[in-house]
This record gives C-alpha cells, sequence and structure tokens, in this order.
C-alpha cells in the first residue's frame, strides 16, 4: 500500500493518498482527494449503490487487514504479511538501518499506520460530506449511525458477558434455536417480508462441542472458508453455525450485509490464525466499491468472513444490541428535550385520603387555638432565670443613683416590639434610682427607634447620638481618652467612665463588634446585653468566657429580669405573638413528619402486590 | 506599582494596628487618627458605591429596560430620604416618624417571609431528604428547643424539669462556641493572607 503513498510536493515525504494536507508539513497537497486506484473520484458520484458507510467501512477493512496481518506475523515469528499481501508496509523499510530489528520496524510502522488511519478516517468521512447530495443525506446519516453503533456494540464484545453453557440453551421447544428464536425477536420486520427459506434441521443448527476443535484444526490447515463447511461438522467453539443459520435468515439484505461488514472489521484480531488460513468470501454489495476504490488486490488476502460466535454468546450479543438501542433512544430523547421546560409534575392523587390531611390540620390549628387562649401565661414568679440573666439583674442592681449607663441601640425594626418589651423595664427601673443614661445608636433607624423606646419606657426623652463608621467607630469611640475625637458624637464619654454599657442587640455581628473592638480597652464586667431571642446562645461563649457582665434574651427572661427589678413588665401581646408563632412552627414540623410517614406508607402500598 | 502599592498600605494598616493594640496607650492617639482616615475613606468608598447604584437605576429607567418600575422605585425613595434629611435634618421628629412609618412595617414583612419560608423549609425537609441522620436529629432539636422556648414547662416550676431544661438550653453553647471558633480561626487566617498580600479583597 506504501507504493501508493503520494509525496508531499512541500517536504517531499509520504502521505496518504486520501489526505488532503500533509501531515509532516501541513501544507496542501496538490490531489485534494484521490483514492487508491481511482484517477477521478466523480465514479463514486455516479455510482448510485456507493453509500459513505461502504466507503468508509471499506477503508476501515483495508486498515484492519493491515493490522492483522501485522499482528499474526508478530505472534508467529515468521514474515507471513510480506508474502501474503505483498504490501510494503510489512516489510521494514528498504532505508532503514539493516540492524534494526525487524520485530521492531513492524512496531513502529504498525504505530506509525494507527496514527493515519484516525486522521485518514476523519479526513475521509469530512471531505465525503461535501460530495454528499442532499437527496442522499438524510439516508446516509441513518445508516452510518446505525455502523457506529454496531461497531461499538463489538468492540465491547470481549469484555461482555461471559459465554453461557450452550447445550442447555441451543435447542428449545419445536426444534429451534434458541439464538435463532432471538434472532426473530431482534428482527420481526423481517420475517414478516420475507418468509423463511429454508429452516435449518435442529442436528444442524446445534453445536456439538467435542467436534469443534478438531475440525476447526483441519480447516485452517486446508485453508478451506468456513462457509463450506458442513453445520453438522461445526460446533458451537467454532461458532460457524450460528453463521451458517443466518445465512439461511432472511434479512433485509443491503443492511444484513453492512452489518457483517461491520462485524468483520472488528473482529479479525480476535481469531487472527484462522481467518490467515481461510480466506472469506467477499461481500457482493462491496466488491465493486473496493474494485472501484483500488483495494481489490489489497481485499485479496481480507477476510470478510464474519467471527463466528456461539448460539449462547450470539444471544447475549443480541439482547445486548438490543439494550444499547433502547439506551440509544432514551438518550436521543433526552437530547431532544434538552432546553424545553419541565412538564408539569403529574402527582397521583389517592382518592380517599384527603380527609385524613384535613382532619390532621384543623386537630392542630384548634390545639393551636386552645394553647392560646386557655393555656395562661408563665407567671414570672414561677420562672427562674438562667446564670446570665440573673448575672446581669446583679450588675443592674448594683448601679447607684449619679452612676452613668451608655444604653446603646443597636436593632432593626422588625425587633423592636420583642427588644422594647424587654428593655423598658430594665429603663424605667433605671431612671427611677437615678441613673444617669445617654442613649447612643451605631444604625441610622436607630435615631427614630430611641424616640419610641423611650415613649415606651415612659421616661424623659434623651438625646440619641449617632456613632458612624460602625465597627471602626466602636474601636474609635473605646480609644475615645479625651472625649475629643470626631468620630465619636459629643456628649459621649470614654466609655471606661461608664458603669455600665448597656447593649440592646439583635445582631450577632453587632455585639461581636462591641466586645471584640471595645472589650479590650475596657475593665471586665463593664458590659450588659438585651438581646432577641435568637442571640442566646452565640451569647453563651462570651458570658462563660467573663467577657459579659450578663445579659438576658428573649421575652421570657426579660419579664423574669422585669420582676426582679421590681418593675411590672409591658402588656404581654408580643410575648404571646411569639409564642403563636412557636407553636405554628411545631405544628409544621409535626405536619412534615407526618406527611413523611404517609408518603412512605403510600410507597409500601403499591409494592404489596408484588411482594 | 497597581498591585504593589495597595498590598504595601494593606500590610501597614495591618501592623500599626495590631501594634496599637498589643501597645495600648503610647500609640492610642496615633490609632485615632489613623481611624478617622479609615471612617472617612470608607465614607467616602460608600458616597461613591450609592452614586453608582442610583446611575446604574437612572440607566434603567432612561434605557426602558425590564423592571424599570423598580428602579424608579428606588431612585424615587432615595431622593425623597436624602431631601427631606438636608432639609429637615436627620433629628428632627417629623422626619423620623415618616422614615419609621416606612420602615417598620418594611422589615416586619421581610421576617415574617423569613419566617414562611423557613416554615415552609421545616415541612420539606423530611419529604425531600428522606429519613436521615440529620433530619431525624434536625426535627429532635427543633422540636424541643421550640418547646422550650414557650415557657409552658418552666412555669411548672419543677425542680427536676428545670434542672434539665436548664442543661438543655446549655448544649447550644458548644455548638455556639464551635461557630466563634471557626469565625475567629477564619478572621486570622484572612487577616494574615491581607498583611502578607496573598489576599487583594480590594480586587485586581
Amino acid at each position: 500500500m506504501s507504493a501508493e503513498l503520494i509525496l508531499c510536493p512541500h517536504c517531499g515525504k509520504e502521505n496518504l493518498p486520501q489526505a488532503t494536507r500533509c501531515v509532516y508539513c501541513g501544507e496542501d497537497l496538490e490531489e485534494l482527494f484521490r483514492i487508491e486506484g481511482v484517477e477521478d473520484n466523480t465514479a463514486l458520484q455516479d455510482e448510485p449503490g456507493i453509500s459513505t458507510a461502504d466507503l468508509v467501512e471499506a477503508l476501515r477493512q483495508a486498515d484492519s487487514q493491515k493490522d492483522e496481518k501485522t499482528g499474526a506475523a508478530d505472534r508467529n515469528g515468521q514474515n507471513e504479511a510480506a508474502d501474503s499481501g505483498g504490501e510494503t508496509e510489512s516489510e521494514p523499510p528498504a532505508g532503514e538501518d539493516e540492524q534494526t530489528p525487524e520485530w521492531l520496524a513492524r512496531i513502529r510502522k504498525r504505530a506509525q499506520q494507527e496514527e493515519d488511519a484516525a486522521g485518514e478516517l476523519t479526513r475521509k468521512g469530512s471531505s465525503l460530506d461535501t460530495a454528499r447530495s442532499e437527496d442522499h443525506q438524510g439516508r446516509v446519516d441513518e445508516e452510518f449511525a446505525s455502523w457506529i453503533a454496531r461497531i461499538r456494540e463489538n468492540a465491547r464484545r470481549e469484555n461482555l458477558l461471559t459465554p453461557k453453557p450452550a447445550a442447555d440453551s441451543a435447542e428449545s421447544e419445536g426444534g429451534v434455536p434458541e439464538w435463532l428464536r432471538k434472532v426473530r425477536e431482534l428482527q420481526p420486520e423481517a420475517e414478516e417480508e420475507e418468509p423463511l427459506a429454508e429452516e435449518p434441521a435442529p442436528e444442524e443448527a446445534e453445536p456439538k462441542e467435542g467436534q469443534n476443535d478438531a475440525a476447526e484444526q483441519v480447516r485452517a490447515e486446508e485453508g478451506e472458508p468456513n462457509k463450506e463447511t458442513s453445520p453438522d461438522e461445526d460446533t458451537g467453539e467454532s461458532e460457524s453455525a450460528p453463521e451458517e443459520a443466518l445465512e439461511t435468515e432472511p434479512e433485509p439484505e443491503p443492511v444484513r450485509e453492512h452489518e457483517e461488514a461491520a462485524e468483520e472489521a472488528q473482529t479479525p484480531a480476535e481469531t487472527p490464525e484462522a481467518e490467515e488460513s481461510a480466506p472469506a468470501p467477499k461481500t457482493p454489495e462491496l466488491e465493486p466499491v473496493l474494485e472501484e476504490l483500488g483495494l481489490a488486490a489489497a481485499s485479496a488476502a481480507v477476510e470478510l468472513e464474519e467471527k463466528p460466535a456461539s448460539s449462547a454468546e450470539l444471544g447475549a450479543d443480541l439482547l445486548l444490541l438490543r439494550r444499547q438501542k433502547e439506551n440509544a433512544q432514551i438518550l436521543m430523547n433526552l437530547i431532544g428535550e434538552e432546553g424545553r421546560g419541565l412538564p408539569p409534575a403529574k402527582t397521583q392523587r389517592v382518592s380517599g385520603r384527603g380527609w385524613y390531611r384535613f382532619i390532621l390540620g384543623i386537630f392542630l390549628l384548634l390545639v393551636l387555638a386552645a394553647v392560646l387562649v386557655f393555656v395562661p401565661e408563665a407567671k414570672p414568679g414561677q420562672v427562674e432565670n438562667p446564670a446570665p440573666a440573673a448575672a446581669l439583674k446583679e450588675a443592674l442592681g448594683r448601679l447607684a443613683s449619679g452612676d452613668k449607663v451608655l444604653v446603646v441601640l443597636e436593632y432593626q425594626a422588625a425587633d423592636s416590639a420583642e427588644l422594647e418589651q424587654i428593655t423598658a423595664p430594665v429603663l424605667k427601673a433605671l431612671q427611677t434610682r437615678g441613673v444617669e443614661m445617654q442613649f447612643l445608636t451605631t444604625h441610622p433607624n436607630g435615631l427614630w427607634l430611641a424616640d419610641a423606646l423611650m415613649r415606651k419606657a415612659d421616661i424623659p426623652a434623651h438625646e440619641t447620638g449617632f456613632l458612624a463608621g460602625g465597627k471602626l467607630g466602636v474601636l474609635a469611640a473605646a480609644l475615645n481618652p479625651d472625649g475629643e475625637s470626631a468620630l465619636v458624637p459629643a456628649g459621649v464619654e470614654k466609655l471606661e467612665n461608664y458603669a455600665l454599657i448597656l447593649l440592646l442587640e439583635d445582631s450577632q455581628m453587632d455585639i461581636q463588634n462591641w466586645i471584640e473592638q471595645a472589650g479590650p480597652w475596657l475593665s471586665a464586667d463593664k458590659i450588659g446585653v438585651l438581646a432577641s431571642s435568637q442571640n442566646a446562645a452565640l451569647l453563651l461563649p462570651y458570658y462563660d468566657a467573663g467577657q459579659l457582665a450578663g445579659f438576658a434574651a428573649g421575652t421570657t427572661e426579660g419579664r423574669v429580669l422585669a420582676q426582679a427589678l421590681d418593675r411590672t413588665d409591658l402588656p404581654s401581646a408580643p410575648s404571646r405573638a411569639f409564642q403563636a408563632g412557636l407553636l405554628v412552627m411545631i405544628a409544621v414540623i409535626l405536619l412534615g413528619v407526618l406527611s413523611k410517614v404517609e408518603a412512605d406508607s403510600g410507597a409500601r402500598r403499591p409494592k404489596e402486590p408484588e411482594a | 506599582m497597581k498591585k504593589t502599592v495597595p498590598v504595601l498600605v494593606a500590610a501597614a494598616a495591618a501592623l500599626f494596628i495590631l501594634a496599637a493594640l498589643f501597645l495600648g496607650e503610647p500609640l492610642a492617639g496615633w490609632l485615632g487618627i489613623v481611624l478617622n482616615w479609615a471612617v472617612i475613606t470608607a465614607s467616602a468608598a460608600l458616597l461613591v458605591a450609592i452614586a453608582a447604584l442610583i446611575l446604574t437605576h437612572l440607566r434603567n429607567v432612561l434605557g426602558g429596560k425590564r423592571g424599570f418600575l423598580f428602579s424608579l422605585i428606588l431612585i424615587s425613595a432615595f431622593l425623597a430620604s436624602f431631601i427631606g434629611a438636608l432639609v429637615l435634618g436627620v433629628d428632627n421628629g417629623e422626619y423620623l416618624r415618616w422614615v419609621a412609618a416606612v420602615q417598620l412595617p418594611l422589615e416586619s414583612s421581610l421576617l415574617g417571609l423569613a419566617a414562611l419560608v423557613m416554615t415552609a423549609a421545616a415541612l420539606q425537609i423530611f419529604r425531600n431528604r428522606g429519613w436521615s441522620l440529620l433530619t431525624i436529629s434536625f426535627g429532635i432539636s427543633a422540636l424541643v428547643f421550640l418547646v422550650i422556648a414557650l415557657g409552658l414547662l418552666q412555669a411548672l416550676n419543677i425542680p427536676l424539669l428545670t434542672a434539665v431544661l436548664n442543661y438543655l438550653q446549655r448544649l447550644p453553647l458548644i455548638g455556639a462556641r464551635g461557630l466563634l471558633i471557626g469565625i475567629g480561626l477564619g478572621a486570622l487566617l484572612m487577616g494574615l493572607r491581607v498583611v502578607l498580600g496573598l489576599e487583594r479583597p480590594w480586587g485586581e
């Protein structure tokens, strides 16, 4: 085949005749697309029976045959490949060093051929795409897809299912072999189109294990094609019986022949010795194609015989092929659905179970209403505050008249109801004791929230300073040695001068700002916190570390704290609303659990009949 | 140069702050000055960010882009707040009540929506995730702490029950402490990366 290689006019190196560009220098070749032995490729277009798939397959066969020969020669340690085809690829290159071992030369040559083959097939496909007519394009695409699927299936054949014992499954009722029934199942349209021309006798189809090896060996020695072997002499392992039966099974001729050719292109590596000794008959459809392509001489040694397969293996392969087709169809459907919106979920409602949910929901709502209406609110005197709240109460109790307390508002409007209920009694108690309070906020909305808080606490209005800068502002306030910092509002003294800094917080970040930025500059027990209930958990570590004088979080602790300060807590509307919200959350979680249990029982129900 | 100078400034500022925190009073005055610079710079950056925001939405309105009505609402609210504060002053009672009348229901609604979302998530978690260690522990802990937060059990004033409740209420301390340690370590590492120039939060 190397005798037909073309030389690149630019670099002078050899290239395959189908190459459009030189593989060495990348320059365009003079002959855009020239097939071996064909001077004018317009003949291809004139030939209606030749499809792209035929051409691709024929070229692939040629490559496969080359590979097979090279591999066989390597195994036998003989130079058979050079004798059989006369191709120069299998011969050691004339110009090469004579000291190079022959096997090494072959390996190098084969590696080069495989590299070329990969690019060659792509180039051929792309070149022929331009020659396609629009009328044949759909058919060609369909055939090509079918070819690719079958070629892949054959490539996986070795790694898939292990062969099953053929003796038990070879024959079944009516004398029809199992593999034949599977073929009929997979090819029902073929049976409908053409009746069986010949029904193989059961004894013909039944493989005989004992005779197989000997007959195969004799055939290999005589160079006799398997096709001429009697089925009686064949066995399951020689796998010529299924082929014989397949020949008797009518099929759509072009498709079937293409399939056989595709399988042959993949199988030579599996049985190289048998194929070397037994030249296969060429498929009639491919003969003119090969002649047209100039591959007739090379294909003289090409074995187009399909690899024999045992009935069990063939059946498994056919079933695998069907599964692959189904998977391919599923994949095509998925690709087709890509980008489209999801279809509306089809929930199967089981009739008669709606009342169950309805009653459950009504029951939970009734329980909720009953708790809110009939259950008395917890009396503060009955509740013992946790240690942090008790510590805060002690810190507040130590304040005397004239002590300065800095009240820092750092909560949002949405939490104002809860914070006001906690804070108002404390502020009122401090006002009663004569404690001097200053108000500061780091949030702009704290300006008007402070006004609302003072009104709620029923204390005289105080001016509220705005500390800008967030974290930096807090640090600047802590560092304010003389009370002259431009960042700190007028009237706010050095933080150390205050007996207590009372933070009104609903955000963990703001609490951290004060503890981490101002805390190092302050003595211990200077910071107390009144916070919303969700901050209780994150305040505990700071309290345990001694960074907080104490804290009270949530309305319950706030009410107990107010009771301890001899103040009556505010009307408890937020507390009841808080309880209502908690009850709703409890009911919802219980509903989720019950819903899951119901779904599980519904899922088990359809499985029961199967069990 | 563009990359080096910001790194040097950030590293110098960080080292100076650290030194001031460790040394205390000797550097406190200088620290105040540096903080003034930082606050002024941050305020200017905030103004730039506000200007960019307004310009973006102004372009949306002028270009008639989709959703330009929301941009129009944003610009109107900003101008009303800005001009009101300029004219009346940020301490004006009327102005503060006007802002409160808008902000309070909005924030409350937002918080209510968050509660609804969390409720829906609690309803769906068992269906979507099935029975697992995570979902079961979530359900049990949520129910226990919701019941405790109701305050009804504390009102029973049973000594043994109170002791159990106090113990349970300290359980979150474990998770909170772990969370704070994680935050602290993360902040420490991030600070070191900034000081060493490995992290550039100001962008390339």
